[in-house]
């Protein structure tokens, strides 16, 4: 069977799990091209007005598989941890399915995965998907073996700085375990730390190339992606618990990239109208950031940005983060040169 | 301990009756409340929803009355109601203020009883509370009657507005009543006094669920007196979820409708939403469905700017309302929403659901 896979929201943190799992069990996997103008007006036409971007451009995917795929699968991710304590995702991941299913005209037949950790283990919605595909439990077990394998390699390239594309890439140019080349890096003069959800970082239509353009700019840049899971465990710790998973983890990461010297400044990456994220905005600007000093800058981006309004405040923000850098080296180790970076290493 | 609490539709009126039976002293916020939604906009985040926005105002006038401790309710799963309580305290500190924060429903339940006993005057507690909850019960009541009395008169009243009047005196003496006697009396007086408002017997009004997310169903600052103008243009208002059945929903022992009917509405609309999702999305598909077969003659959804729950509602109403085959307008409020913009689409509404009716003699039944 031909199963398509849109290239929108949860695909940039599971997609190597999903199409192992699927392409094991033998089908056939196709996923939706890069966002593009056309893919973001299919979506925004079929949506709610006031949905978040993600999940326009989302459907949007899911509209360009139409007579590409027999049928579509979406994940419905409720939750994704278990700890002891509630924690689920977002409402609009909880019902993307229904969302796909009820308000997309023509689209083929949505299969979903359901995944409530809270509720039974992973492997059991694994079974409960797979059976749409195969009677046979025992390949079942050995594809989702193999799918966690390749998952848990894609993570470990993504905490390296690969983008989402080349590692999956190199997983499959090498089966993974080849040559580790490091990322072609620029001399780190300048270290901006991206915080936002995998789907706005990654999808470079919808947030404009932010990456490139800061590294244009001359900034290394970091990622959540790149943080080790328990290190942003333990930094959300240090706050009230928030029930959204992702969500926390993003606080998790904001702990660290605003208290740890080696970042200069931090970016932080919303969709309009994400639910969330409203919120999560006040927890960082107004708890997280009294822990840490480095400068933070809340990014709000829309289906109508303009690309010079995006690149006017980064640019102002870079700027800003170099001069109070260069400051700061300077009053640190004084007859060093403000072009010379190695006052890093004394802090 | 002076406490304040934000608004919800008329709920007020029973949960100050509750406190001050208690033997706690109550601030209530200033009302209507044009300006706490504009405070409160001034300070939220941008794209919160407007019930945050609503209730940070509230919280604002309530401490600058000179209350000292604010009680807010929690909500539970991944709605964004969760997190009010906790994100609005922080901000109102970070204004200056001081203050103590009762969260009812995160804070353990223990910890809050014992924050509100240790308030209340030290002699014959018990019986206190007990005369309290009592208190609470007939005033809920009362304004639940009172309200859907109004509803049903509005759009059959000769002089339009007559039972809004009546019952807008009621409202205000039912505030101070200070005992069961009193409100009983309320109660009978108001009973005489809307008999005496003239009605047309002949016009039979439509029919019009009303759904949505709960704060903008039950406040009428938020949605501009919503009820009112459909009942002016001759609709019967039916909200499915009403301020009685809300301020209830937590002791749902004391009534067992509540727990039985809210199974039934997450039956009714497991085919569309699976999945619990924290606001009153099951309420709103079950809620069509329903006035689809009684034979209603329309459905009005309402809900704030980006609510999550109505959002994803929204994108799958259409599907229902055409399988139920049953008129639907959806009004989006925010903070800038204007009355006469709503009032012309309530209107075309109304014309809309006159002439199907009168196209369709043996009125739909779905």
């Amino acid at each position: 069977m031909k199963i398509g896979i849109p290239r929108g929201l949860m695909y940039y943190k599971y997609f190597p799990f999903w199409k192992t799992l699927l392409e094991d069990l033998g089908n056939e996997v196709v996923v939706s091209p890069h966002t593009s103008r056309r893919i973001l007006e299919a979506g925004v036409e079929s949506c709610v007005d006031d949905i978040c971007l993600a999940v326009k451009i989302f459907c949007g995917h899911v509209l360009a598989l139409r007579g590409q795929a027999d049928c579509i699968m979406v994940p419905r991710l409720v939750s994704v941890e278990k700890n002891g304590h509630d924690a689920f995702t977002c409402p609009k991941l909880i019902a993307l399915p229904d969302i796909a299913r009820h308000s997309l005209e023509g689209v083929p037949e949505i299969v979903e995965l359901v995944v409530d950790v809270q509720r039974r283990p992973l492997w059991n919605s694994v079974a409960r998907f797979a059976s749409n595909f195969t009677w046979n439990p025992l390949s079942i077990r050995r594809a989702y073996l193999h799918a966690l394998e390749v998952q848990d390699r894609y993570d470990a390239l993504l905490c390296k700085g690969f983008a989402p594309d080349q590692a999956m890439k190199q997983l499959e140019s090498s089966n993974g375990n080849g040559r580790d080349a490091p990322l072609p890096q620029e001399p780190p003069s300048l270290c901006v730390a991206l915080l936002s959800h995998p789907y706005l970082i990654f999808d470079d239509f919808l947030n404009q190339g932010l990456r490139g353009m800061l590294q244009r700019m001359g900034a290394r840049v970091l990622l959540p992606t790149m943080l080790d899971a328990n290190l942003i465990k333990r930094e959300a710790s240090c706050y009230e618990a928030l029930s959204w998973s992702y969500e926390r983890d993003l606080v998790g990461a904001a702990s660290y990239f605003l208290k740890n010297p080696e970042v200069d400044g931090v970016i932080f990456l919303i969709s309009f109208a994400c639910g969330p994220d409203s919120l999560v905005t006040e927890i960082v600007m107004r708890e997280v950031r009294r822990k840490g000093d480095n400068p933070i800058m809340p990014l709000v981006i829309d289906e109508h940005s303009g690309t010079a309004g995006l690149h006017t405040r980064v640019e102002a923000f870079v700027d800003m983060v170099e001069r109070r850098k260069t400051r700061q080296v300077g009053a640190e180790c004084v007859p060093q040169g403000a072009g010379e970076l190695s006052g890093r290493a004394s802090l | 301990m002076k406490i304040t609490f934000p608004h919800m539709g008329r709920a007020y009126i029973p949960i100050q009756g509750l406190l001050e039976k208690a033997g706690l002293e109550t601030v209530v916020p200033a009302r209507p409340h044009r300006r706490g939604v504009e405070l409160g906009a001034r300070y939220a985040p941008e794209f919160v929803c407007l019930p945050f926005k609503s209730t940070l105002g509230d919280f604002i006038d309530g401490l600058e009355k000179g209350a000292d401790t604010l009680a807010m309710v929690c909500g539970m799963w991944a709605c964004r109601f969760g997190y009010y309580g906790r994100v609005q305290h922080q901000i109102l500190r970070d204004l200056g203020y001081e203050f103590d924060s009762i969260l009812i429903g995160k804070d353990d339940l223990m910890t809050v009883l014992r924050k509100f006993i240790s308030a209340m005057p030290k002699k014959k507690r018990l019986r206190r509370i007990v005369a309290a909850i009592v208190m609470f019960r007939a005033r809920a009541r009362l304004v639940d009657e009172w309200e859907w009395q109004a509803r049903r008169m509005r759009p059959v009243e000769r002089i339009s507005g007559s039972a809004d009047e009546v019952l807008s005196a009621f409202f205000t003496r039912l505030e101070t009543a200070p005992n069961l006697r009193s409100v009983r009396r309320l109660r009978r007086e108001a009973m005489k006094a809307l008999a005496k408002v003239p009605l047309r017997e002949d016009r039979r009004p439509l029919k019009v669920a009303l759904l949505g997310e709960v704060y903008m169903v039950l406040e009428p600052n938020l949605n501009l007196e919503l009820e009112r103008g459909m009942g002016e243009l001759g609709m019967e208002v039916h909200p499915v979820l009403t301020t009685y059945r809300w301020l209830l929903k937590p002791f749902r022992i004391l009534d067992p409708r509540i727990e039985l009917t809210e199974a039934w509405a997450r039956r009714v609309s497991r085919p569309y939403v699976r999945y619990v999702l924290g606001g009153e999305e099951h309420w709103t598909i079950a809620g069509t469905i329903q006035a689809a077969k009684r034979g209603y003659d329309g459905v009005v959804h309402v809900y704030p700017l980006t609510c999550m729950p109505e959002n994803i509602c929204r994108s799958i109403l259409p599907k229902v309302t055409e399988k139920y085959n049953i008129p639907l307008l959806d009004l989006c409020f925010d903070e800038h929403s204007s009355p006469v913009g709503i009032r012309t689409r309530l209107e075309a509404f109304g014309d809309l659901l006159e002439r199907r009716r009168s196209s369709t003699p043996a009125a739909g039944s779905g």
